[in-house]
């Protein structure tokens, strides 16, 4: 929803004001060596929002960000002793190389995440250690790794921040422009994205975001904020050392991070204070930097246990207290539903044909064909009967080693997992998938938002899901505060919009009391309605399956046992027997 | 699967045999021996540091970033008893001492508050508390060049033509020694068969009513040792400095990686050929500037080598 790009938040004009004192008044009361204190400070915000921002909206650990930055500075650093070009074309080259080394950092996170993944990015940070410690950075001298002893050519500083005071100022813009990009980036679909991605790869997938994408562009812009930080400090010093750049003090940056808290901006300046000003400060009077490391290490072990929010999160919270008093109360913007969709007409078969699935020496599906033609289906069998890898295989997080899934003239199986949602597959999963950082609204909209489709149109379809589901006055509740129930709506809801063709449903039931599993069945039954999509509900109690499916599909131990309609199915001795067991007589 | 899994060490044997092949070739042999030697001492401290990271993650499910800074504490009051004048042997267990309390101190106060967090927030902490450990060591010793030294520094013997300090091959047999020893530790003893199964599944091991207190206990103990002990090795070989020594964990986990967290021999092999390939690198005119990137390098690609066509799919355990 575009209009909620520029909405304000306490927390965000605080920041503005914020930035606009740091911007006006910081740099014309501080003096001397602090001004350079205080400006590397600001490179420091900028690099450790990128690893806050990875970690807060990913979970994704970063322990490089210092060796990128050193890349950038490399880069600035190296254009400015080859060429005449102004700072601001450096500077900016220096981001986009930044950017792509840490694109590159995304590939491994691909296939890893957690403690492998953080494990990755050390080696990396281990790497650019040697690599700066050797090589040194460019100062003038021939060649390209451009280093000369003695002494230092000049760095040309930008054209309009020349002096000391110029530059600090300089440096607090660039990094208020870093934040709200990042904040940009989590209001607009990057956010809803990445918000499912933490929750659930798997639900992410089958809500058509496609992940691969969305998680090298978290890894380009944590590598741009490295990228232009790692310029800015090149600029306010002239020239850099590798021992600024080791893998230890990417461990650091990390660390504070958490201190400050990674859900806000003042996390980030928090973090950075500490880094630079504290170990200065205790210089100043007279005590030993090193002690800083106690209060590091301190100040995230606290944080860890027991303020997972950490300081900004702290401050916040005194903050919110004192301001919900004086906070107008800020009406939210709310769609009109249009006119209820036309349903889209679908009378073809879903039909699966001969699909077989191993997962080793254990047969998962054996040769399953069926064809649904109602336009609610269930599929039953007992544990370990291979419900949920048929699903799967529809999704096509399982490739089936013969066989395929047609639907309405589509071959299913040919289609990449995230194209299948954008095709019109829609699913829910035995959990329900539901970010807790997002709001209901933008749960169910990050459905569309792969979709490529008019933004007015989506809001109202949205609001036309929730409504149907019965969510609509929750819309702008945010999803943790949600219970049981409300949050397997929105995941239904979510399975409504864009035009769905095809809808499974995991075991929606489960946990539900049997009042919740009655609404729940009659919601289920009105989506042919409003929608005209083929539902297929998967579940073991044979209750709701009776109640609203037409057709039955019965698996046991990777093999149909019996398909057809459901009343006369479940008479069949057969399903009986895999059910209730033989009796012996 | 068996066969896969050795399929992966005869790879990895066959690379590192080809490398130190290629990086040798045209090289006369007692040269080439010289620098093989001296990695496997190198090869040697990253292998006593990851086998220490190695044996605590697998029972207690935490990596930890502190092993190198009680290390350090340890090694650095070892210094400091010497520089007094007391007797060599006490100073060595004072350290080894020291770094098991802190260990500990770790294991039985502060992780069982992460108990059930995941695995990248537990190792996180840890770096918390190396920060603390760090900072205090470094207030206590201002930066000053020191030298910490063990008398086997004095006697040498030739390998290859090489003199070879009796300190580097006693890393390098302890090295050795302790995987064997935790072997059987693990393999044929009730606690080391409780170890096993906690590694295997921590919630099916609590609810079989495994005293993963005592078993955890015993782990922090043990990686604690190995800490002071490395810390002794890494003082003497490397450089008496507490913020190099703590964070010679770095490299540490690099060759804990090879092992995938998990099996000590490749651990012990991974840190081995780290060194070597370190060391060897030297004869390169190309890349003996970077040589100490070898362990990342090796690391990276195993990690990437392990993980190769998984998919990311389903949540689930790291």
């Amino acid at each position: 929803m575009d209009s909620g790009l520029f909405r304000t938040t306490p927390s965000g004009r605080a920041g503005l004001l914020f930035a606009l004192f740091a911007f006006f008044v910081l740099p014309a009361v501080v003096g001397g060596q602090w001004l350079k204190i205080f400006t590397s400070t600001g490179c420091f915000v900028l690099a450790i929002s990128g690893v806050a921002f990875m970690y807060a909206r990913l979970g994704m650990v970063s322990l490089t960000q210092v060796g990128l930055m050193g890349v950038g500075g490399w880069v600035v650093l190296r254009l400015n002793h080859a060429f005449d070009l102004p700072f601001e074309l450096n500077f900016l080259a220096a981001g986009v190389i930044t950017s792509g080394f840490g694109m590159i950092l995304a590939l491994p996170a691909l296939r890893l995440r957690g403690l492998y993944l953080a494990l990755v990015t050390l080696m990396a940070a281990g790497g650019f250690e040697i690599i700066f410690g050797t090589f040194q950075f460019p100062n003038g001298g021939e060649g390209f790794w451009g280093v000369k002893s003695s002494f230092s050519a000049e760095f040309r500083r930008p054209a309009i921040a020349q002096s000391d005071e110029a530059y600090m100022r300089y440096t607090i813009f660039v990094c208020a422009l870093g934040i709200l990009l990042i904040e940009f980036h989590r209001r607009l679909a990057p956010g809803r994205a990445w918000a499912l991605i933490k929750r659930s790869e798997a639900a992410a997938m089958s809500a058509g975001v496609n992940v691969t994408l969305y998680k090298t562009w978290a890894f380009g812009i944590a590598g741009l904020l490295a990228g232009i930080s790692g310029a800015l400090l090149a600029g306010s010093l002239g020239l850099l050392s590798g021992s600024t750049f080791r893998a230890s003090e990417s461990i650091m940056v990390f660390a504070l991070a958490i201190v400050g808290g990674v859900n806000y901006w003042l996390g980030a300046i928090v973090a950075a204070t500490l880094f630079r000003i504290l170990p200065a400060l205790l210089n100043d009077w007279g005590l030993d930097a090193d002690l800083s490391f106690v209060i590091f290490g301190a100040g995230l072990l606290h944080a860890v246990i027991y303020a997972p929010n950490g300081i900004a999160g702290q401050l916040m919270e005194l903050g919110s207290v004192v301001g919900n008093k004086i906070e107008p109360v800020f009406g939210r913007l709310r769609i009109q539903n249009s006119a209820a969709k036309e349903k889209t007409e679908l009378s073809a078969s879903i039909e699966i044909s001969d699909v077989s699935v191993h997962f080793g020496g254990v047969v998962a599906l054996d040769n399953i064909s069926a064809s649904f033609t109602k336009q609610v289906s269930g599929i039953i069998g007992p544990n370990g009967a291979g419900k949920t890898t048929l699903m799967n295989v529809f999704s096509g997080f399982v490739s089936p080693e013969g066989g395929s899934i047609g639907i309405d003239g589509q071959i299913l199986t040919k289609l990449a997992p995230h194209k299948r949602e954008h095709w019109g597959l829609r699913r829910s999963f035995q959990r329900e998938e539901i970010a807790d950082d997002l709001t209901v609204f933008d749960n169910v909209l990050a459905q569309l938002d792969g979709m490529g489709l008019n933004p007015s149109q989506n809001a109202s379809d949205v609001a036309h899901a929730l409504d149907i589901v019965g969510m609509s006055e929750h819309s702008w509740r945010p999803a943790v505060e949600l219970n049981n129930f409300e949050r397997r709506l929105t995941d239904v809801a979510k399975c409504l919009v864009g035009s769905p063709k095809v809808i499974m449903f995991d075991e929606p039931a489960a946990g539900l009391s049997s009042e919740e599993t009655d609404k729940l069945g009659e919601l289920i039954l009105s989506i042919d309605k409003h929608t005209g999509a083929k539902t297929l509900v998967i579940d073991h109690d044979v209750d709701l399956i009776a109640k609203i499916c037409e057709e039955t599909l019965v698996l046991d131990f990777g093999e149909r046992i019996a398909f057809g309609k459901t009343s006369e199915i479940l008479s069949d001795p057969k399903v009986r027997a895999a059910y209730l067991g033989v009796e012996e007589s | 699967m068996r066969n896969l899994k050795h399929l992966n060490w005869m790879i990895y044997l066959i690379a590192m045999v080809a490398i130190v092949l290629f990086l040798g070739s045209g090289k006369p042999i007692k040269i080439v021996g010289l620098f093989f030697v001296s990695g496997l001492a190198i090869g040697s401290l990253y292998a006593l540091g990851g086998i220490g990271i190695v044996v605590l993650y697998r029972a207690t499910g935490v990596l930890n970033f502190a092993n190198g800074a009680a290390g350090a504490a340890g090694v650095m009051l070892a210094w400091q008893f010497a520089d007094w004048g007391i007797w060599g042997p006490f100073t060595w267990l004072v350290a080894i001492f020291v770094a098991l309390i802190i260990s500990l101190v770790y294991g039985r106060l502060i992780a069982p508050l992460l108990a059930w967090r995941e695995p990248v927030v537990k190792a996180v902490a840890t770096l918390g508390f190396a920060l603390i450990i760090l900072g205090i060591v470094s207030f206590i010793w201002e930066d000053d060049p020191r030298k910490f030294a063990l008398p086997s520094d004095k006697i040498g013997v030739y390998i290859l033509g090489l003199r070879v300090t009796v300190t580097r091959l006693i890393a390098f047999a302890a090295s050795i020694c302790i995987v064997i020893g935790i072997y059987f530790y693990l393999y044929h003893t009730k606690v080391g068969l409780q170890m096993r199964s906690l590694a295997n599944d921590r919630d099916l091991s609590a609810l079989l009513g495994i005293p993963i207190l005592k078993v955890e206990t015993i782990a922090w103990g043990i990686s604690g040792v190995i800490a002071g002990f490395t810390g002794l090795m890494f003082g003497d070989l490397i450089r008496l400095e507490p913020f190099v020594i703590t964070f010679m964990v770095i490299p540490s986990i690099a060759a804990a990686v090879c092992g995938r967290l998990d099996n000590l021999i490749l651990v012990l092999i991974g840190g081995l050929s780290m060194g070597v390939i370190e060391s060897l690198l030297t004869l390169s005119q190309v890349f003996k500037g970077v040589r100490p990137i070898a362990p990342f390098v090796i690391a990276a690609v195993v990690l990437l080598w392990y993980q190769r066509g998984r998919r990311l799919t389903f949540s689930g355990t790291d």
